[in-house]
């Protein structure tokens, strides 16, 4: 059976729920009191579908555009962007276009995977971002469009299901990633599975 | 929960670092990850500084910009007036054109090669282009329609006025600190024609420039108007069969410098020449007009025959590109390569092996045997060269059991040495020149040193010597940046300091803090920033630099497609004449280094600087190298020059021991050079390391957070079956956290 590592970048403004969607995830838990991202954080989990095990590496990043530090590094590499925002808040809405500017800039690939996610419907009632407005501009933006709950966990795991579907049969980057030269101690080479090491 | 907000933004750090070139970066991740705050700022929006590696539209727009602050005060250190007098702001500079001079890029277009070559267009214009500047070229068009030929070069100046002292947000209005050039022939013949046009396009020129922004951004405006384009190609095709192939590259070229606003404006006349040809029964008015319509930018889909790749094809792709401001190789046993392997920060990088080595041997390019294997297999070396240079190779392999026979020539001139190892004048030279990498007159105490390294380094990792970075030297910062922030670091792009504020107690003077342009303060124990930032002047290196895309992979003559993604080429001193005082190095990129696209190649030119200008001290190697096909079939194709852009980089020195004269917490950093070695970007970041924390460990290997492996928990899914979970939660508090991962880990 194939293993594939996907990296996937979180981004989006600081407060839409970025580190609470990879938890629900990678842990599948909530946490009510879940602090602002500070430095990076990096959460991996592997999954299987249909036949292909799939290595997910999310790649989290504290949002707030104010300081904006994110470097094309962050970028480098990546399957898929997760582009979260906050459905209560138009707002965190309107920055998730300056996000995906920043990350067709990087990695304007075909393969590459974009979706675009409306987080926290569990509190419909605060809605400020119609489902139609979003919707209406992931068509626009070849994007794919998921409205979840990091909350209740509704959606999350359709999200990651999603990228394993569109993954492209055959990684692209693997082709140069062959030719590249490993410089890190051998150790560390033995606990590397077998994707890792190309 | 609190998010942090501007005005919440910690205020108070250990460390503040400005600049995130290497060598700073180095010393954020180390601080930071030795638990100590730090606050990294970059007046840039990228990373990197002087080595950064950027895009095409980013690195177009900062070698252009000009001084950002302006340098009003006379003295850079000032007493404030309302405090005490012990305090002083002691104001820092900003200011590229000190950094990089003398700017000129060419684009080169080529179409069909049946084409004869002619005579190209050249037109020098400022990114700042005025409306008189546009009359000026637009009525070049009129006279210069039958130059429009099947090779059509574009050439832009850009010169800093170091003088100037004003920085003009306006640009509308002349620029004060850029100069045009137009080259005085053109000018003379099209002095009728200008004066005509000059006031009805000075009144157009706003709405021109409002039109072309919007261009930029609609790009179903440019479809809708493309029949416009058609409709005048026929005309196009029946006329004048030769243009039409000149013509959509011409167009294209504009699309590409559309990306950066400004440049979009300096092809203007190239894009005219090509109008007035097509439709002279246009009235003026009518060209104008036409200029203003996205048409003018779209490609015509004229079918290209032509199998080499043309500039034009690749302005769609130049977002594939990246420039590399500082390109230097690593050695493979460079002490900066354990450093990162130790430090883990590998995991964040991917490198290539160069695996093509070319010197210039009589006049000829020639492969450089690299390994003992290659040794005996070149064709290059004669059976007795072959033993000479292993004898060469192995005395250099075992320096140490040398040092008598060494010592007598360690201060005297290489060639000395090599001439006591009896070696050949083409061993010499190529000894000289790619694995000793020195100049004539360089001691051989160095030379053998570097050829030491040059020699351990093969086989480390590979049979090449060096290593260089996937996507380019830009991703060495970068890598130690994302270090410095997963243990805490704080990084703000774009900020920018105005002064640093020294306070003297008891006659020591000491930074206290810094203010950025915003006039918000951060209170800072050390300031570590980049020498050439500050206004005292200081020794610099100067070198020329040229980048230049190519459609073909540079090759000795009588040597089939060698398997090469990365080339190192070195053309000894005086090679290409008296006037070439330098070694020239020249690093060649394919796509496979990820810094360029597919059927395209990245070429890196550099060289210490005799002449005045970058262009003057390169040009003669471009055309040495590049652009003289020949007939004769046994010589591979000589590759083409598509893009082009020179200049110089000044390269400041740090004082000795990195500290500032006006106080000891403010570490001043060396500008990178482009000497063969990563060892004095170390030493400094080693150095300012342990001032800052003396005694502890630089860059200590971090704990793996894969090694933490929480419990999973059952899937809900069907379709999705959890196998494993991991993650980390790597808080910036140092080094508590780093035992708690270190416990797990064992
Ligand atoms: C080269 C580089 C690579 C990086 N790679 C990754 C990565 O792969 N994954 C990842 O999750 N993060 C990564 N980061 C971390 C990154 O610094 C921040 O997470 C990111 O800059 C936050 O961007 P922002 O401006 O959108 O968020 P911010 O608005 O800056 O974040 C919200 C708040 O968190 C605080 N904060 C933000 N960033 C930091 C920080 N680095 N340290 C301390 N406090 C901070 C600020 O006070 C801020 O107000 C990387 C940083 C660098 C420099
Ligand atoms: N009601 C509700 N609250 C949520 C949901 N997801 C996250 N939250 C809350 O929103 C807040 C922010 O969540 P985080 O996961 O920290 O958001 P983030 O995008 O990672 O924020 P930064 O790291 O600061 O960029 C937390 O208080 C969460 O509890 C959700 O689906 N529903
Ligand atoms: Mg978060």
């Amino acid at each position: 059976m194939s293993m594939r590592e996907v990296k996937v970048c979180l981004l989006g403004e600081a407060g839409v729920g970025k580190s609470s969607i990879a938890h629900r995830f990678v842990m599948d838990s909530f946490n009510e009191k879940q602090e602002s991202t500070i430095g990076a954080a990096f959460m991996s989990k592997t999954v299987k579908y249909n036949t292909q095990t799939v290595k997910f590496q999310m790649w989290d990043t504290a949002g707030q555009e104010k300081y904006k530090g994110l470097a094309p590094m962050y970028y480098r590499g990546a399957s898929a962007a997760i582009v979260v925002y906050d459905i209560t808040s138009f707002n965190t809405y309107n920055v998730v276009k300056d996000w995906v500017r920043d990350v067709r800039d990087t990695c304007d690939t075909e393969d590459f995977i974009l979706i675009i996610v409306g987080n926290k419907v569990d509190v419909e009632e605060k809605r400020n971002v119609p489902r139609e407005t979003a919707e209406k501009y992931c068509v626009s933006m070849g994007a794919h469009l998921f409205e979840c709950s990091a909350l209740s966990g509704k959606n999350v795991f359709e999200i990651f299901e999603k990228i394993a579907e569109n993954l492209p049969s055959e990684n692209p980057m693997l082709h140069h990633k062959r030719d590249t030269i490993n410089i890190r101690p051998p150790i560390k080479e033995k606990k590397k599975e077998c994707c890792k090491t190309q | 929960m609190a998010y942090v907000s501007s005005d919440e933004l910690p205020k108070n750090f250990d460390v503040i670092v400005y600049g995130t070139g290497l060598t700073e970066s180095i010393i954020a991740a180390a601080l930071c990850r030795n638990g100590v705050s730090v606050l990294h700022l970059d007046y840039n929006q990228f990373y990197g500084g002087e080595c950064a590696s950027l895009m095409y539209r980013e690195f177009i727009e900062f070698l252009k910009a000009t001084p950002r602050t302006p340098q009003t005060q006379d003295n850079n250190v000032q007493s404030t007036e309302d405090q005490s007098s012990n305090s002083q702001r002691y104001f820092l500079r900003s200011d590229l054109s000190r950094i990089y001079e003398n700017i000129e890029q060419d684009f080169v277009e080529q179409s069909s090669p049946l084409l004869p070559e002619v005579t190209p267009v050249t037109t020098n214009v400022t990114p700042n282009i005025t409306s008189t500047d546009c009359a000026n070229n637009y009525s070049l068009a009129t006279d210069t329609d039958t130059k429009v030929t099947s090779h059509e070069e574009t050439s832009q100046s850009i010169h800093h006025n170091s003088d100037s002292t004003e920085v003009n947000e306006d640009n509308l209005s002349p620029a004060p600190v850029t100069t045009f050039d137009t080259p005085t022939s053109t000018q003379e013949s099209t002095q009728p024609t200008q004066k005509d046009n000059k006031s009805s396009l000075q009144e157009s020129q706003p709405t021109l420039q409002d039109s072309q922004s919007t261009l930029q951004e609609s790009q179903s405006t440019l479809q809708e108007s493309q029949p416009t384009l058609q409709e005048s190609q026929p005309t196009l095709q029946d006329g004048q069969p030769t243009l039409q192939d000149g013509q959509p590259t011409l167009q294209d070229s504009q699309s590409i410098l559309q990306d950066s606003q400004s440049t979009l404006q300096e092809s203007q006349p190239t894009l005219q020449d090509t109008q007035s040809t097509l439709q002279d029964n246009q009235s003026t008015q009518d060209k104008e007009t036409q200029l203003l319509t996205p048409s003018s930018h779209t490609k015509i889909s004229t079918p290209s025959t032509d199998p080499v790749l043309s500039w034009t094809e690749l302005k769609s792709q130049h977002r594939m590109f990246t420039f590399d401001l500082w390109p230097k190789l690593i050695y493979a046993t460079d002490p900066f390569v354990d450093m990162i392997v130790k430090s883990s920060v590998t995991k964040y990088l991917e490198f290539k092996a160069v695996n093509k080595i070319i010197t210039v041997l009589d006049g000829n390019l020639t492969l450089v045997p690299a390994s003992r294997a290659d040794v005996f297999t070149s064709k290059t070396v004669s059976v007795l060269e072959k033993r000479l240079l292993m004898r060469f190779v192995t005395f250099v392999m075992d320096l140490d059991e040398h040092t008598e026979e060494v010592e007598k020539y360690n201060a005297r001139p290489f060639s000395e040495f090599m001439e006591h190892m009896r070696l050949n004048a083409k061993l010499r030279a190529l000894i000289k020149s790619s694995i000793a990498q020195v100049e004539d007159d360089s001691l051989t105490e160095v030379a053998l040193e570097r050829s030491k390294f040059y020699l351990q380094s093969i086989g480390r990792y590979s049979n090449s010597p060096y290593l260089w970075p996937v996507y380019g030297i830009g991703e060495l910062p970068q890598a130690f940046c994302r270090m410095a922030a997963v243990f805490g670091g704080l990084y703000m792009l774009r900020k920018e300091i105005r002064y640093l504020e020294i306070i003297e107690t008891e006659g020591v003077s000491k930074c206290h803090s810094v203010r950025d342009t915003e006039n918000t303060t951060f209170l800072c124990k050390h300031i570590i920033l980049g020498v050439s930032l500050v206004p005292d002047p200081q020794p610099t290196i100067r070198y020329s630099r040229a980048i230049l895309a190519t459609n073909r992979k540079l090759l000795p003559p009588n040597t089939s497609d060698i398997n090469s993604d990365i080339g190192f080429i070195t053309i000894p001193s005086h090679t290409l004449g008296p006037n070439q005082s330098y070694t020239i190095k020249i690093i060649e990129l394919s796509p496979k280094s990820q810094s360029c696209p597919d059927r395209c190649y990245l070429v890196h030119i550099t060289c210490c600087s005799s002449q005045n200008t970058a262009k003057a001290d390169l040009l003669p190697v471009v055309e040495f190298l590049f652009n003289n096909s020949t007939d004769n079939t046994d010589i591979p194709p000589a590759p083409k020059v598509l893009y082009s852009i020179y200049f110089n980089y000044n390269s400041t020195q740090a004082p000795t021991g990195n500290k500032s004269k006006l106080a000891d917490n403010i570490h001043l950093i060396s500008s990178p050079d482009l000497e063969p070695s990563y060892q004095q970007i170390l030493s400094e970041a080693k150095g300012v390391f342990d001032t800052i924390c003396p005694g502890d460990t630089f860059l200590p290997p971090p704990p793996d957070p894969e090694d933490i492996i929480y419990e999973p928990t059952p899937p809900e899914q069907n379709q999705i079956d959890i196998v494993e979970s991991a993650g980390d939660s790597l808080q910036p508090t140092g080094t508590q956290s780093d035992n708690e991962t270190e416990q797990i880990e064992k």
